[in-house]
């Protein structure tokens, strides 16, 4: 099956770009809901309520001056509440537990300046790994002949690995204000995780390109560009499928880990979408300059 | 060749047999257990900066021993940064944990300040004039604080014959203590515990003998009661609870059975995908998933490897990414087939494939190592099987499947070449 993706490419760069731009604007418009561990606050989980309850609870929280918080109802039993500080908590929890016989399932208080800590942190490795791929990729492709460059290369799979995190942050966005989604530090994990996973597949098409350019010399450039994405398509796709049907299973089982997995599920497919239509075109774009 | 196998049928038969060795069991994470969570962060605003480490270390083992009065089994108190994280597994009430915990008293001498008169003073005529929130502690925190506690009875004062807490220092602390001591006599050296003063005696001379008496108008229960808290171990800096975190043991077992489950299906889903897609390349996969399996579970058991919700889905990613490499070999594999003959495939195979599972398997491990400077317990469990995960699995898939395939290789199978492709 050949497939001009060379050729084609135009068509891909737009296709990249509206998603750049659709994510930015739903991180705009819908923002990242974080969860505690990045804001800072208290959050409290207390089980046994049903519907009346969370009203009765809703009334004394206000009452106690509680400032700015948030009450979830969570299946059949459980109540959420988040909010910046809860003064009294003690004593506000004996007067759950006499009038309504509320337990208390979870109470996690995180001072802001650990979140914002947290934040700096993120911020601090997401960048590095970004880093340490570009410098990996450079090191990789070290003989790479002519006319590509190994930095070249790195800047292009560091680029379109950024663009992958942006297209999953966006997403991510949408998981947040519609399904409740909370960034929290999983979450942030699989972003990582996406990264140092995600950069295979370039690797894997790289890997072949470089391989094809030294054996065949009486082609024409695209040609081999086109080649070398249609040979590896096949296990390109299979080793997605490997990995997401892991990550299904575990979404389908496992509850705690649902946005951990659906995370890293869209992350292999964006990975496979721009290690097949947008690296080596890429690289022939930049080629001609 | 036939050793490198039986090399393996060991640890498979070790982990089978691993009730042979009691000492040795999985090391399960709360959230598939069951228990209680407890997170103190520690006020080590006074303590001096190279002493901090020893701190935390004695206020580990003081919340150990506590710990322990509740008869779990492996109780786990870790120090994280500047905070405490106890965990206690099993049916515990989270009340009760914490009360217990909170028990724990915060022991402290301490001793007047330099204008201890002038300030007693000006507090008389502060709350003579209502002004009670300007009141200023005329005495201040000293050294001498439950850290260097050896021993806590309760006794009775030879003179008045009420009930009273013998305290006996360290040697270090009994240092400390002559040196207070001597510093201060015909002066108070008061004893707060919990942040209350609990007796405010003067100093008549130098004590070098590293005990002191707590007289504070107790009870005999009272007493005896404080005696053994101190004993159990009194709080070298005071600590707040943070976050409690209570797991049920039935939700756990469910996660538990369900993480599992979905790992049962993962692997069936594609061992039924590999043989479909690579014919029979895919059953030759099965022993080398069982030697992966076996070994895998056999080092996390011997390094004790917590087998948090977190940690085992890493290891199902790094399953995900053993077939990967798998995939990629016989990818390569097939396409040398056309060249040459199955063995030459094979080789040609695994040595064509190499770089990209190399590079592949080589930055997520890259990723993993900076995942651990997170430093959160979900953090480490992940990362730290998926990394041991792909490691074994770089072994298992690929050495162990190419003395299969060349096994193989000298059969008849072999030549049919249309089950191979």
């Amino acid at each position: 099956m050949e497939i001009d993706f060379v050729g084609i490419r135009r068509f891909f760069y737009f296709l990249s770009v509206s998603l750049l731009v659709l994510s930015l604007v739903f991180l705009k418009i819908f923002g990242i809901r974080l969860s505690i561990d990045l804001r800072g606050g208290v959050s409290w989980v207390l089980e046994g309520g049903n519907e009346v309850l969370a009203n009765e609870v809703e009334k004394i929280l206000k009452e106690q001056g509680i400032k700015n918080f948030l009450l979830q109802k969570v299946g059949e039993r459980e109540i959420i509440i988040k909010a910046e500080e809860i003064e009294k908590k003690d004593e506000i929890l004996k007067t759950f537990q006499e009038k309504f016989q509320l337990k208390e399932k979870e109470f996690e208080k995180i001072s802001p300046t650990i979140g914002k800590e947290l934040k700096r942190k993120t911020i601090f490795l997401v960048v590095f790994s970004l880093l340490l791929m570009f410098l990996y990729i450079g090191i990789a492709f070290s003989k790479m002949p002519k006319p590509f460059q190994n930095w070249k290369i790195g800047a292009i799979v560091t680029f379109l690995l950024f663009h992958d995190i942006l297209i999953l942050f966006g997403f991510f966005s949408i998981l947040s204000k519609f399904f409740l989604a909370e960034l929290s530090i999983p979450i942030i994990i699989s972003f990582l995780t996406v990264i140092g996973y995600g950069i295979n597949n370039f690797i894997v098409v790289f890997d072949r390109l470089r391989e094809l350019v030294l054996k065949i010399k009486k082609e024409k450039i695209e040609k081999i560009l086109n080649l070398a994405v249609s040979q590896t398509l096949e296990r390109q796709i299979n080793t997605s499928f490997a990995v997401i049907i892991c990550l299904f299973f575990i979404f389908l089982f496992s509850p705690p880990l649902k946005w951990f997995s659906l995370i890293l599920i869209l992350g292999t497919l964006v990975s496979l979408y721009s290690s097949v239509f947008l690296a080596v075109p890429l690289t022939y774009s930049f080629l001609k300059k | 060749m036939a050793l490198f196998c039986l090399n393996f049928v060991f640890p498979q038969g070790i982990k089978k047999i691993f009730k042979n060795f009691p000492s040795k069991e999985f090391k399960y994470g709360l959230d598939l257990k069951g228990g209680v969570r407890l997170v103190y962060q520690v006020d080590l605003s006074k303590i001096k900066k190279e002493e901090k480490g020893d701190v935390l270390e004695g206020l580990k083992s003081v919340l150990e021993r506590r710990v322990n009065y509740f008869g779990v089994k492996e109780p786990v108190v870790q120090i994280q940064g500047e905070k405490i994280v106890v965990e206690i597994s099993g049916e515990v009430d989270p009340e009760k944990a914490v009360k217990e915990i909170g028990k724990t008293p915060y022991l402290v001498f301490k001793e007047q300040k330099e204008n201890f008169n002038e300030i007693i003073e000006k507090n008389k005529k502060a709350i003579e004039e209502g002004r009670v929130n300007e009141i200023e502690d005329p005495f201040q925190e000293t050294e001498l604080t439950g850290r260097y506690l050896k021993s806590a009875r309760m006794a009775f004062d030879s003179s008045t014959g009420k009930p009273v807490v013998s305290l006996e220092f360290n040697d270090e602390g009994a240092k400390i203590f002559s040196k207070l001591t001597e510093k201060n006599v015909g002066k108070i050296l008061a004893i707060y515990i919990d942040n209350q003063p609990i007796s405010e005696p003067v100093v008549r001379e130098k004590i070098p003998g590293g005990r002191a008496q707590i007289e504070g108008n107790f009870s005999v229960e009272e007493a005896r009661e404080l005696a053994r808290n101190l004993s159990a171990g009194a709080l070298p800096a005071p600590i707040s609870l943070l976050s409690q975190k209570t797991v049920g043991a039935i939700l756990g077992e469910k996660t538990f059975f369900n993480i599992l489950r979905a790992g049962f299906f993962a692997v069936l889903t594609l061992l039924i995908f590999m043989i479909l897609y690579y014919r029979l390349f895919g059953f030759l996969i099965f022993f080398p998933l069982f030697v992966y399996f076996s070994f895998s579970l056999f080092i996390f058991l011997i390094f004790g490897v917590t087998l948090s919700l977190s940690a085992i889905a890493g290891f199902l990613l790094s399953l995900g990414m053993a077939i990967d490499a798998n995939i990629l070999i016989f990818s390569r594999t097939r396409e040398e087939l056309e060249k040459g003959d199955f063995l030459f495939a094979i080789r040609e195979g695994i040595k064509r494939a190499w770089p990209a599972i190399r590079d592949g398997n080589g930055t997520t491990l890259l990723v993993n190592i900076i995942l651990f400077y997170f430093g959160e317990s979900f953090v480490r469990g992940f990362a730290l099987t998926l990394s041991l995960g792909i490691l074994v699995s770089l072994f298992t898939q690929i050495l162990i499947y190419k003395l299969m395939a060349e096994i193989v290789a000298g059969t008849r199978l072999s030549k049919i070449k249309v089950l191979w492709k």
